[in-house]
């Protein structure tokens, strides 16, 4: 199929991308944030710039960069009230930033403006409450919604490959409401896969928005949809951004992560350089120490109880 | 992705999965059934016409060149024909609007009534059968029957931009606080029609009692056009939403990054039903319980595809009010039974059956 062929354009157009070659600095040391490297030009790709976000009194999210290439997978990392989410709402055009913009293909991301994006832009939510007694199978159509009035000549393999992508496929023709959490979340995967399944007749670059797609799944399911998502973004320059709870699957699977803590970056960068323990410590409050896996991935082991805090709350 | 995992027995599947009826078939079975029902309906009346004098009246109507020759075309084409049309035009809008508004607010509770059109028709209704001699004594006399549509159309549009103007908020219309207001405007409006029966005199509260229940016994050409052309534009308008109302159900934050205009579904949507449900109610009176239980009906048989249940809850909404009205005009004769109690008589049996068959299992 036309949609599972490499594309090579976008490479041409963006520089040749492979997660180990960039510039990375970022030291956990640093207290504020560095400005993280791309190979790309300003405002290219998905891009924040200076994005703050606030709710009454309290501050969201304060002066967050990011910029991710296409193909690349990046991931937002952070814990509870981070502003995590509050900040792929923003990205993904659903919530106006009070301060700083977001560019998405260099088009603009504003609320007024977001349906433009749903050719290009498929967004994973949180939640995946189906109103009525929706089948598997019609879900994952609905995600083909934008292209409705410009039909793929392959509508339905479509369908049927983006539930195969999330195993799904078996499930075709149960209703949404007696699958599992888990089973849920994956319909709704293969959901926003079909969105954006095929590069539209501009040639637009693609991208998946993830919150938290592995929140509900258990540790295969985990593995099998970021490398699923991984290798989307590897073979067809997809850019993938994932809101991720477990540092250890954004050292296996993301090119590039963002931690945030009250709303601040405090790191980003190659997984491998920001996720350094003395970070995890400061922004998750666990003790931590490197270790590698069977095969040779960094991986964190996280050390049972909170190391003892001088008297306060974290800072 | 599909590792090998053994597959377990699926005990549960042949009841997660009740069969469904395509689409298409069902709105041939409906148009089927619609026909049916108009030609069973048709006959039925104080003046009884058998199905075997149809084809003569309706071919003596198109040869004779004087209208009106033999008696049973004269109750035909000026009692009986209006009152199936109305019929049909009032069932297929409430239904339509009912499916309209349920995949609106994602919630099957919902129904027509929610967003305040058919209270407010009824208040101004009565304002206008107890009140309307007091602050108008010329009105009544100069517009005929027709003050008495026209007020409850304008109440029933009126306390409909009331509730959507309170459910506006900052980014757009928010419809759990819509379902609140609706539901605490139509309180309001029960109680003002409320006060207006305890202030109404014997002949006054029979006017409105009869009103509140609905009929279609004031069934005019006139009446009919204006229902007819609203609830046909109606449709046609409200059918355009079946995609973008699919894509609602997975709430609205994913159909706005599904692209669909959000706030203009929402305003389309409303406008739709308080147009179609404010006409329908300004000349039958209420007729409750089809914009509920038509869509429901369709969803439990053909699955919730708004494709086919837009069209489907309309044909069904047609079939539920015709029948209904059959049965309200000859059951008592020659008395009339309201229509609004035979709506609930007809349809809650049917719909309790299916609520409990299989269908209806995971509602």
């Amino acid at each position: 199929m036309n949609a599972r062929l490499l594309d090579a354009d976008w490479r041409s157009a963006y520089g040749e991308l492979s997660g180990g070659e960039r510039p990375l600095w970022l030291d956990d040391d640093d207290e504020n944030t560095a400005p993280d490297a791309v190979a790309l030009p300003e405002g290219q790709g998905l891009c924040a710039r200076g994005v703050g976000v606030r709710a009454g009194t309290s501050t969201l999210l304060q002066a967050v960069d990011l910029q991710l290439a296409p193909g690349e997978v990046g991931a937002i990392l952070g814990p509870n009230g981070a502003g995590k989410s509050t900040l792929l709402s923003v990205l993904a055009g659903l919530r106006a930033p009070d301060t700083g913009h977001v560019t998405l293909n260099s088009q603009a991301v504003t609320p007024s403006q977001v349906h433009h994006l749903a050719r290009h832009r498929a967004v994973l939510p949180q939640e995946t409450a189906v109103a009525f007694d929706f089948r598997v199978q019609e879900v994952v159509e609905l995600g083909r919604y934008p292209h409705h009035l410009h039909p793929s000549i392959n509508e339905a393999a479509i369908v049927q490959a983006a539930m195969e992508a999330t195993g799904v496929a078996a499930m075709a023709e149960r209703s949404v409401a007696s699958l599992s959490g888990g089973e849920r979340a994956r319909v709704q995967l293969a959901r926003v896969m079909a969105q954006v399944w095929e590069r539209c007749a501009d040639g637009a670059p693609r991208w998946l928005l993830l919150d938290e797609p592995t929140a509900a799944l258990d540790l295969r399911h985990q593995h099998e949809t970021l490398s699923t998502v991984q290798r989307w973004a590897r073979e067809q320059g997809v850019g993938v951004l994932a809101v991720l709870h477990d540092p250890n699957l954004a050292l296996r699977y993301a090119d590039r992560v963002w931690v945030l803590d009250g709303g601040v970056l405090q790191a980003s960068g190659h997984p491998a350089r920001a996720l350094r323990p003395a970070l995890v410590q400061r922004v998750w409050q666990v003790q931590a120490s490197t270790v590698q896996a069977a095969d040779g991935v960094p991986q964190l082991l996280i050390a049972a109880g909170v190391p003892p805090l001088p008297g306060k709350d974290r800072p | 992705m599909n590792a090998a995992v053994p597959a377990a027995p699926r005990l549960w599947r042949a009841r997660w999965t009740p069969r469904r009826l395509s689409g298409p078939t069902l709105l041939v079975s409906l148009g089927a059934l619609l026909v049916l029902t108009l030609l069973w309906a048709a006959g039925q009346g104080a003046y009884s016409l058998p199905l075997s004098e149809l084809p003569g009246v309706l071919l003596g109507a198109v040869t004779t060149a004087a209208p009106g020759g033999s008696g049973a075309e004269l109750v035909f084409f000026n009692i009986r024909l209006p009152r199936l049309v109305l019929g049909l035009a009032a069932g297929a809008g409430l239904g339509l609007a009912g499916a309209l508004m349920q995949g609106l607010f994602r919630n099957p509770l919902a129904d027509p009534g929610l967003i305040g059109v058919s209270s407010g028709a009824a208040l101004a209704a009565g304002a206008t059968i107890v009140m309307g001699n007091l602050w108008f004594p010329d009105l009544p006399r100069s517009l005929g029957s027709w003050t008495l549509v026209l007020m409850a159309f304008g109440g029933g549009l009126s306390v409909t931009v009331l509730i959507y103007l309170l459910s506006r908020g900052e980014g757009g219309t928010r419809v759990g606080l819509m379902l609140l207001a609706g539901i605490a405007v139509n309180a309001l409006a029960g109680a003002g029609l409320g006060l207006l029966s305890f202030l109404a005199t014997d002949e006054q509260l029979r006017n409105l009692q009869f009103w509140l229940l609905g009929s279609l016994g004031g069934a005019r050409w006139s009446a009919v056009a204006l229902v007819g052309g609203i609830t046909l534009v109606a449709g046609v308008v409200g059918l355009k939403l079946a995609r973008p109302l699919n894509a609602l159900a997975l709430g609205e934050a994913q159909a706005v990054l599904l692209g669909v205009s959000i706030e203009r579904v929402k305003q389309i949507a409303i406008v739709v039903t308080a147009l179609a449900v404010g006409a329908i109610t300004a000349t039958t009176g209420i007729i409750g319980f089809i914009g509920l239980v038509a869509p429901h009906m369709v969803r439990l048989v053909a699955g919730p595809d708004h494709r086919w249940v837009l069209p489907g809850s309309a044909l069904l909404g047609a079939v539920l009010v015709l029948l209904a009205d059959a049965v309200a005009r000859t059951i008592l004769q020659p008395a009339e039974l309201p229509l609004g109690v035979l709506t609930a008589v007809v349809g809650v049996p049917f719909f309790l059956i299916l609520l409990r068959s299989a269908h209806g299992r995971r509602l």
